[in-house]
Formats: structure tokens, C-alpha cells, sequence
């Protein structure tokens, strides 16, 4: 350690602090939304919660089933998935590998869509994008329903997608489609065959910090997935996302009642889904090499 | 000395701002309005004083007022056994005012062709018994009725699910909005679309119905005729008296013919004489 002075030792201690600092608000996090999950059941079976369609929770005759409302955050993510990932896809493509005067355009472009708050969407949807699904689609009855929600949820999700997915692919060093090209190899062979698979633990990673993101969505699927409890049949059905249920019930309910441990609950489940993801992220990441060759 | 100064100034900005009064309203997203009039009224009979309303749930409004968050909670609904018990414990006590009167209109879509509606059918509807327009009435399509709601942490559709259901459970289909403008939005765009709202928030672009016969407009509600209409009320914090100060002048101004008058222009009708 050479050249170490004490001013070195004193900020490398307060660097240390912060870091501990978030960890452990990270970790008390955790143990709060265990302490005050885990009891509901004591008082709700296991079945019952993660089995049941019927959530009742302010009723006289209580019930706790987070089935429909569980099947209403799968398939507005799933939905919105579908949407998203191939066009941001295809969008990071064209601006990693094709640098023409339109890229500027689209990448404020993109960056504009990522400062959109999603209140501002979900009134803006709750207002046309509904209306319009109630003229155009005849056989949807509703016009806040998954569908809905997904299209909003994409158009708030793709920046993510595309900044990050563009990360990974310019990643791939150029001299590799050079290479590639000056060998003979067509464009979409170069792409397809050459810089994509060197880019894929990035782009895996990309899809899913989004996905992560689409899950945790609130605002959104609050005002325009639908607001229904009930296990969907087609898309252009309403559901009530998990979040959309926290932020909808959170402020009435008392503390330490049944219906308190159960929101809790299903933060933890939330969370505990985002825990996964971000693991396969960081495992996936890991193992992501550069052919430098 | 430079430093000192700007030290002293800040104190003095800090000091400044919490000696100015303020009166912080939460509650009722249904008395919102009128309590947004009122403040307004307030406001320019007395400048100093900064008034904030939040209109998220009578529910809200009560939590807040007991852990010491708000002046003033707006409720749509009386105080739960629960919301007493709580009360009790922090050893608070609270005291209601009633300020208006609000009758829940039952909305539909204008094109419908739908004038009136009981409340036994309501019950049908809202608890999934009966899912087509045509059973209701044969002149109307056999299309699937669109049910809205609020959400459970609203007075209204505490209040509402009490009159109309029971003991029962709104059916999985009924749609629960966390707005009243959000019902109102899609009863406007959707043609088999129900929802109930405070009266107040009645536009041209939703039809409320006449519910039992009896429509609801302000005679009707003030009379007692219309079979879904409750008083609203204002809560403050009285364990140590009744407060003083911009709270109870607001209250006060509230509860005058002038103060009064302005719930008809909200929607609602006078709890008090207005002339």
C-alpha cells in the first residue's frame, strides 16, 4: 500500500459505511415484510392463499385467495413480454449495428419514452386506448382489461429493453462484423450468427431486469388492467394485478388484521420473484465471454 | 460572518414556515370536492392560511386523523367498531360533524334505453346473479352487463355494498376502480356498462337512474325519498377540546348558509338552512 495517507483511510471508512448502510436496509427490507407476512398464516391456510380465486378480504365472512389476482400479474406480464421484447429487439439491433443519421431521432426518441410517467399513460389509455378497444374489438366487453394494460406497460417497458439489449450488442467489438463481412457473410447471417450469440448473456440479462420492472409495475395496472378479481378467459378480460391489489387496499386496512398479513404476503411473493430474477440476471451475466479472438 | 447570516436567515425561513398556519384535510374522495370549495371560499377570507385536501378514502381519512396526520377527515361513512376500538386505545376521541348530504346516483350509459331500477335487481347484479341486460328488462340486448365499483378502501362502496348486497359478496366480474372519474369514463364509453357514483360527480355523459321511482336530485335526497342517500361528515380531534383556530373557523364557515350553499353547486345537498 503505497502511498496510503490518512485522508485515504478515513473516505475508503465512509465508502465502507455506505455500502454496509444500503445492505442493510436491503436485509431490514426483507426481515419487515417476513415479520409482518409469514403470520397470515396463522390464520389462512397455505391452500387456501395461493389456491383460491375469491379474494374477500374486507367482508364479514373473510377470504384470502390470491389465485385470480396471482393469474392477473402473469398474464399482463406475459402479455406484455409478447409485446415488447421482439420490437425492442429488433430496435437494439438497429441502433448497435446500423449507425445512420435517423439513430440520434430514435434514441432521444427512446430516452423521452423512458421519462413518461406512467400516471400521464395510464389516463391517457384510461381514456382512448379504452374507448378505441371498446369500437375495434368486438368481442371485448370491457375496455380496461389486460390488453389494455399490456400495450400501455410495453410502451413504458421497451426503453428499458432497448437501452439495455443495445448495451449488450454493442459489446460484440465491431472488428467481429467486420470480419464477418469481409469474409462474405450476409448482413442478417453476420447478425444473426455472429453478434447476437457473443451478445446473448446480455441480452438475457436485459429481458430480465425488464421483466423485473413489468412485475413490479403499479401505477399502470391499477388504473387500466381491469380492477376484477377473477381468473381471466381471453386477454381482453380484466384482472387485478398483485400490486394493483397492495396499492388499492394498503391505506384502509388496519394494522395487525388478517387482511394486513395477507398484502404482506403477497409483497413478499412479489418480492420473492423479483429476488429470482435478478439472481438468474447476475448468474447469467457471469457467464457471458467475449470472443476477442 | 457571512456564514452566520445565511445560518440566522435559514433559521428564520424555518421558523417562519412553521408558525404559518396550515390546515391539512384527508379523507372521502365523495366530500373532496364540496372540501375543495370550501378551502377555496377559506382561502380568500383568510390568505394566510395554507389548506391541503386529499381525497384517497374515508378510510384513509380516519387513519390519518388518528395517528396525528390530518386536522380534519372527511368521511363518507361512519366510524367503524374497528376505526372506535383503535381510537379508544391511543386515547383520542373524535367528533363528527355532518355537512352535507349525498345521494349514490346508479349510472349507465345515455344509449342504454334503461330509466329505472330496484334495488332488488341492483343486489342481483352487483353479486353476479343476474348477467344479461335482457334479464332485466326484454326490451334491452342480451349483451353481458359491465358492473363497475370502487375499490374497498372508498365510503362509497362501503356504504353502497352495504344498502344493495348485505351480507353478500360482490361478484369476481364486478370491475373495482381505485375513482369515481374513472367509473364515470367508462359508463360514458361502454353501452352495458353499470356504476354507482356520488350524485355529485353526475356529468351529461352517464344517465342516472331513478332508483325504487325515485330520481336522484337534491329534493328527493333532502326529503328522505331516494333510498340511497347518507350524510358526510367532517371529524377533528377533539380529545382535548375541540381545537381552535383555522380548523374550527373552517368548520365553522363550513356550516354557514353561505358555506352551505356551495354543496348544491358540488353536487350534494345542504345539511343546513341555505337561505
Amino acid at each position: 500500500m503505497i502511498g496510503r495517507r490518512k485522508g485515504d483511510f478515513v473516505a475508503e471508512g465512509f465508502i465502507y459505511l455506505a455500502a454496509i448502510l444500503t445492505t442493510v436496509i436491503v436485509a431490514g427490507i426483507f426481515i419487515f415484510l417476513f415479520k409482518d407476512g409469514l403470520p397470515l398464516f396463522g390464520e389462512v391456510s397455505f391452500k387456501e392463499f395461493f389456491t383460491s380465486p375469491y379474494w374477500y378480504p374486507t367482508h364479514e365472512d373473510a377470504e384470502y385467495g390470491i389465485f385470480a389476482l396471482l393469474i392477473g400479474t402473469l398474464s399482463v406480464t406475459g402479455l406484455t413480454i409478447l409485446f415488447s421484447i421482439p420490437l425492442a429487439f429488433a430496435s437494439s439491433i438497429f441502433l448497435a449495428v446500423f449507425s445512420r443519421k435517423s439513430r440520434n431521432f430514435i434514441k432521444s426518441v427512446v430516452e423521452l419514452m423512458a421519462g413518461l410517467p406512467s400516471v400521464v399513460l395510464g389516463a391517457f389509455a384510461l381514456k382512448y386506448i379504452s374507448k378505441w378497444i371498446l369500437e375495434n374489438v368486438p368481442s371485448a366487453w370491457t375496455g380496461l382489461n389486460i390488453f389494455n394494460a399490456s400495450l400501455v406497460l410495453s410502451l413504458l417497458s421497451l426503453p428499458y429493453f432497448i437501452t439495455l439489449m443495445e448495451d449488450a450488442i454493442r459489446a460484440v467489438p465491431k472488428t467481429q462484423i467486420e470480419g464477418s463481412l469481409s469474409l462474405g457473410v450476409s448482413w442478417t447471417s453476420t447478425i444473426f450468427r455472429v453478434v447476437i450469440p457473443q451478445a446473448k448473456s446480455g441480452i438475457f440479462n436485459a429481458m430480465i431486469l425488464g421483466i423485473n420492472r413489468i412485475i413490479g409495475e403499479t401505477m399502470i395496472v391499477l388504473m387500466v388492467a381491469g380492477g376484477a378479481a377473477m381468473v381471466p378467459m381471453g386477454i381482453f378480460d380484466p384482472v387485478r394485478p398483485l400490486t394493483a391489489t397492495i396499492a388499492g387496499e394498503m391505506g384502509e386496512t388496519e394494522l395487525g388484521s388478517t387482511h394486513y398479513f395477507a398484502l404482506f404476503m403477497i409483497g413478499i411473493i412479489l418480492l420473492l420473484f423479483s429476488t429470482c430474477f435478478t439472481l438468474i440476471a447476475s448468474k447469467l451475466k457471469g457467464s457471458g465471454k467475449i470472443d476477442k479472438r | 460572518m457571512k456564514k452566520i447570516i445565511a445560518l440566522a436567515l435559514i433559521s428564520l425561513v424555518l421558523v417562519g414556515s412553521l408558525l404559518a398556519s396550515s390546515i391539512v384535510i384527508k379523507g372521502s374522495n365523495t366530500v373532496y370536492p364540496i372540501a375543495q370549495l370550501w378551502a377555496e371560499d377559506f382561502k380568500e377570507m383568510n390568505p394566510e392560511v395554507e389548506i391541503s385536501i386529499e381525497g384517497a378514502g374515508s378510510s384513509t381519512g380516519y387513519k390519518a386523523l388518528l395517528e396525528g396526520q390530518a386536522d380534519i377527515a372527511d368521511a363518507s361513512r361512519w366510524i367503524k367498531s374497528k376505526e372506535v376500538v383503535a381510537m379508544n386505545e391511543a386515547g383520542k376521541l373524535f367528533v363528527p360533524f355532518v355537512v352535507a348530504y349525498d345521494g349514490i346516483a346508479v349510472i349507465v350509459n345515455p344509449e342504454l334505453g334503461l330509466e329505472n331500477i330496484t334495488i332488488e335487481t341492483l343486489e342481483k347484479i352487483y353479486s353476479g346473479k343476474i348477467t344479461s341486460w335482457k334479464d332485466i328488462d326484454s326490451s334491452l340486448d342480451n349483451s353481458r352487463i359491465v358492473v363497475y365499483s370502487r375499490d374497498n378502501a372508498s365510503g362509497t362502496y362501503e356504504y353502497f355494498t352495504e344498502t344493495v348486497l348485505g351480507d353478500g359478496k360482490l361478484a369476481p366480474q364486478v370491475q373495482m376502480l381505485p375513482s369515481t372519474n374513472a367509473i364515470v369514463e367508462q359508463v360514458a364509453q361502454n353501452k352495458n356498462a353499470i356504476g354507482y357514483i356520488g350524485m355529485g360527480y353526475l356529468t351529461d355523459t352517464v344517465k342516472g337512474l331513478a332508483v325504487e321511482g325515485v330520481m336522484p336530485t337534491v329534493a328527493n335526497v333532502n326529503t328522505g325519498l331516494y333510498p340511497i342517500s347518507r350524510p358526510l361528515f367532517m371529524w377533528v380531534d377533539g380529545t382535548n377540546g375541540l381545537p381552535e383556530g383555522p380548523v374550527m373557523d373552517f368548520l365553522k364557515y363550513a356550516l354557514t348558509p353561505e358555506g352551505q350553499a356551495r354543496t348544491l353547486e358540488a353536487g350534494y345537498v345542504n345539511a343546513y338552512g341555505i337561505e
